[in-house]
């Protein structure tokens, strides 16, 4: 059920085009004020969602509320977007584009927001250029603040972060935190892992248009998969017995082992039995990265033999 | 509202702000009228030459004639006269040639030089020695009569003057040197059969038949001053609807192309999705075409005031069809409309230029349809081709703005239902273009014919 304070609702979303199904009855809610991760597979359906929530699509099923609407086909000044492909006139200065798109939104007093924003990205010196004049870099930021002009309640980032150097990267991840922090909603797609644990409140993954995992990181790793241990064990002592309670299978993680348990219920056991036949130097429950759980569902083993991934079992 | 205003100031600025926009206004009408203007201008610019022409006359007596004829009208050319005719020697019946009116088409005279050649009849290593001066652009032509040119009985053949030089086929000197001698062998003739060429001459003056309108109760019964317009109007009739239909051409060009310039670059540069989260594709388009037409406006005002100057300049400001501005401006806003909207829409469709050149083909044929007839149309501006033309709303603004330019009456009811078949293919049109614009903006891939672009519209 979606949440009260949802700012997006996608209520069993179906969309084709042509013969391909590319959402397939999508249900998830965005909570108000956070910053809400959607990652998946390239073709997962990623922005194919987004546009939806935009109503650049329609959807052929289900239904979707933004910002409390849930029917029209009219383009929404209080969204801001910054799609994947970069789209900006190449012959209008910055200065001018950003004014552009800010009478388009119907911003009141732009220039105090456009002044903000190109400061704090760094961008004030660049304001009378245009845009063919700019780097890559510069002109996704430019592609940025165009998105954030005028305080839009809800923000829809697809890859934002792509091909920017770190400082930049950290520039663009600081101005994200900092919408969340003042209380706009953002939609953030990546295909950075460590992007989505790091910055992310709640994370949805899409494959082949459905929904895979939802949830915060905690619950995410908490439900995902099957326990692993880690263990060391001092270099005098032997090494463990095959025949430890409740372990699937073994492999080394360095001088370490990494222990796979059919059950987390065995981790005592798993310890007496060590501490039985040597001296344990290192024994530590490990989490699958968000990486991990990503590459089990979507890498190349999980899709040559879907039934083995884990799908069913790591949506909350 | 306020949306489409701000998307249509943008693009009325990227249209007439470009220097590709500037530089088309300015060589549009350079290319359509070129020759009118450019020739002549060129042609002055490089100043009279002195053309030397050597003529061979077994007879003796035609080049001296020539030679009397070429003094005389060097002679009034040194006087900055308008040249005179070439006077036949010995004939008094010959008759002034027209002299044009001095103005901005006029062009340097050549000056003629006519020698007698050393010999009455040129041997081959003569005639071989001429050529090679003309080569060498010491001398202009060779000029060899026969000795049989004032004989009718001797075949065609042998009655021909040969004109040997360069550029024979376009030289003014020999459709002169032509003139001189045909009335100088018709008057020996006429003298041969004891007839007096002057009696000849009289006979021979031609009727002249003036085109003039039908009089109407507001110029006046006819008389002296009627005289005057009529000469005015069968220039205006001519030149007129020739211009405003090339206007009307030239400013649909203008106003299409950059929508076809845009479109593709907001696809190619992925503009169009940003812009799709901000504003309905609705908006862009509308906004899109209204900016469109006030570029087109701008145009039309600076043709427009450019034509008035001009006109001015030569006091022909009553050649000025004012009474045709409403009508103009009407069919103008939506011809605009409709291949503007055509335009947008196949930019729309497609990846590459090259891709959009062959669904235009078809566009520009329709478009430049009354251009291929517009002779026939002026010829009978009620005929059934014209007339049916102007009901077919494709090739309808420019065929209505070149009948109504002739200043022929057309039926009172003709413009307004052609106006009114136009708004509704404009409609029509803008709804289905609109479909497929919005259907085209997110696809990467390209149509490849109007039926598969018509295909996106369902």
């Amino acid at each position: 059920m979606p949440a009260s304070n949802a700012i997006v609702v996608i209520d069993d979303v179906s969309k084709r085009f042509g013969n391909q199904r590319v959402v397939d009855h999508l249900c998830f809610s965005v909570p108000t004020g956070s910053l809400f991760g959607l990652i998946g597979p390239n073709g997962s359906g990623k922005t194919t969602t987004m546009r939806m929530i935009l109503r650049i699509y329609q959807p052929d099923a289900g239904h979707i509320q933004v910002l409390g609407k849930t029917e029209g086909r009219t383009a929404d000044s209080r969204i801001g977007y910054l799609p994947e492909e970069r789209g900006l006139y190449p012959r209008m200065t910055v200065r001018r584009l950003l004014r552009y798109f800010a009478a388009l939104k119907k911003v009141a007093d732009p220039e105090k927001g456009i002044e903000h924003w190109l400061e704090r990205l760094g961008m004030t010196s660049w304001a009378g250029k245009r845009i063919d004049q700019l780097s890559k870099g510069m002109a996704q930021k430019v592609q940025f603040i165009s998105a954030v002009i005028g305080k839009p309640q809800l923000v829809i980032l697809d890859e934002p972060f792509s091909g920017l150097d770190p400082v930049n990267l950290d520039l663009l991840r600081s101005a994200v935190s900092e919408l969340r922090d003042a209380g706009t909603t953002v939609i953030l797609s990546t295909h950075d892992m460590d992007v989505a644990q790091q910055m992310c409140d709640r994370i949805l993954m899409i494959y082949r248009g459905q929904k895979v995992l939802d949830g915060t990181l905690a619950e995410i790793r908490q439900n995902q998969g099957k326990p692993r241990l880690r263990v060391r064990m001092s270099p005098q002592s032997p090494p463990p017995p095959n025949d430890l309670p409740g372990v699937e299978r073994v492999e080394a993680a360095g001088d370490a082992l990494d222990l796979f348990l059919a059950d987390s219920d065995y981790r005592p056991a798993v310890l007496r039995a060590l501490c039985a036949v040597g001296d344990v130097e290192h024994f530590e429950t490990v989490r699958p990265s968000l990486h991990d759980i990503f590459v089990s569902i979507a890498g190349p083993e999980a899709r040559e033999n879907p039934s083995a991934s884990s799908l069913a079992s790591v949506i909350p | 509202m306020s949306t489409i205003l701000t998307i249509a100031h943008r693009e009325y600025i990227a249209m007439i702000g470009t220097k590709a926009f500037l530089m088309t206004l300015v060589l549009m009408p350079v290319l359509m009228l070129g020759g009118l203007i450019i020739l002549p201008w060129a042609t002055r610019m490089e100043g009279a030459q002195e053309r030397r022409v050597v003529v061979a006359d077994p007879h003796g007596v035609f080049v001296k004639m020539l030679q009397q004829a070429t003094d005389a009208r060097n002679a009034s050319l040194r006087q900055t006269a308008p040249p005179t005719a070439p006077p036949a020697a010995g004939s008094e019946s010959a008759q002034p040639a027209p002299q044009p009116t001095p103005g901005m088409m006029d062009t340097p005279e050549d000056i003629y030089l006519i020698e007698a050649a050393d010999k009455t009849t040129l041997s081959p290593a003569e005639r071989l020695s001429y050529s090679e001066a003309i080569r060498s652009d010491q001398l202009h032509a060779l000029v060899e009569i026969p000795l049989e040119l004032t004989d009718p009985s001797a075949p065609a053949e042998n009655r021909r003057v040969k004109f040997m030089s360069n550029s024979g086929t376009l030289s003014e000197i020999r459709g002169w040197i032509g003139a001189i001698l045909t009335s100088a062998v018709r008057d020996q003739r006429l003298a041969a059969s004891g007839i007096d060429p002057a009696i000849v001459s009289a006979a021979n003056i031609p009727v002249e038949i003036i085109p003039i309108r039908p009089l109407e109760e507001t110029s006046g019964a006819a008389g002296q001053a009627g005289v005057s317009q009529e000469e005015e109007e069968s220039i205006a009739s001519v030149f007129a609807p020739f211009l405003l239909m090339m206007l009307m051409f030239v400013i649909i060009f203008l106003a299409a192309q950059p929508m076809l310039e845009s479109s593709m670059e907001e696809k190619t540069n992925r503009i169009s999705e940003v812009l799709l989260g901000i504003v309905t594709p609705t908006q862009l388009m509308g906004g899109k075409l209204l900016g469109n037409v006030a570029g087109s406006m701008v145009v039309f005002v600076l043709y427009g005031l450019g034509g008035f100057f001009m006109l001015r300049r030569f006091d022909m400001l009553d050649l000025l069809p004012t009474h045709l501005i409403l009508w103009f401006l009407v069919f103008q806003i939506l011809a605009v409309l409709l291949y503007s909207s055509v335009f947008l829409t196949i930019g729309a469709a497609v990846s590459q230029l090259k891709e959009a050149q062959s669904l235009l083909l078809p566009v520009w044929l329709v478009l430049m349809a009354p251009m291929m007839i517009w002779i026939l149309a002026l010829r009978d501006p009620n005929g059934i081709i014209a007339t049916s033309m102007s009901f077919f709303p494709p090739a309808a603004p420019l065929m209505i703005i070149l009948r109504l330019g002739t200043g022929v009456t057309i039926p009172a009811w003709q413009a307004p239902l052609a106006a009114l078949l136009l708004v509704l293919t404009v409609i029509a049109v803008v709804v289905i273009a609109g479909r497929i614009y919005r259907a085209s903006l997110l696809r990467g891939d390209s149509v490849r014919s109007l039926i598969d672009l018509l295909r996106r519209a369902v």
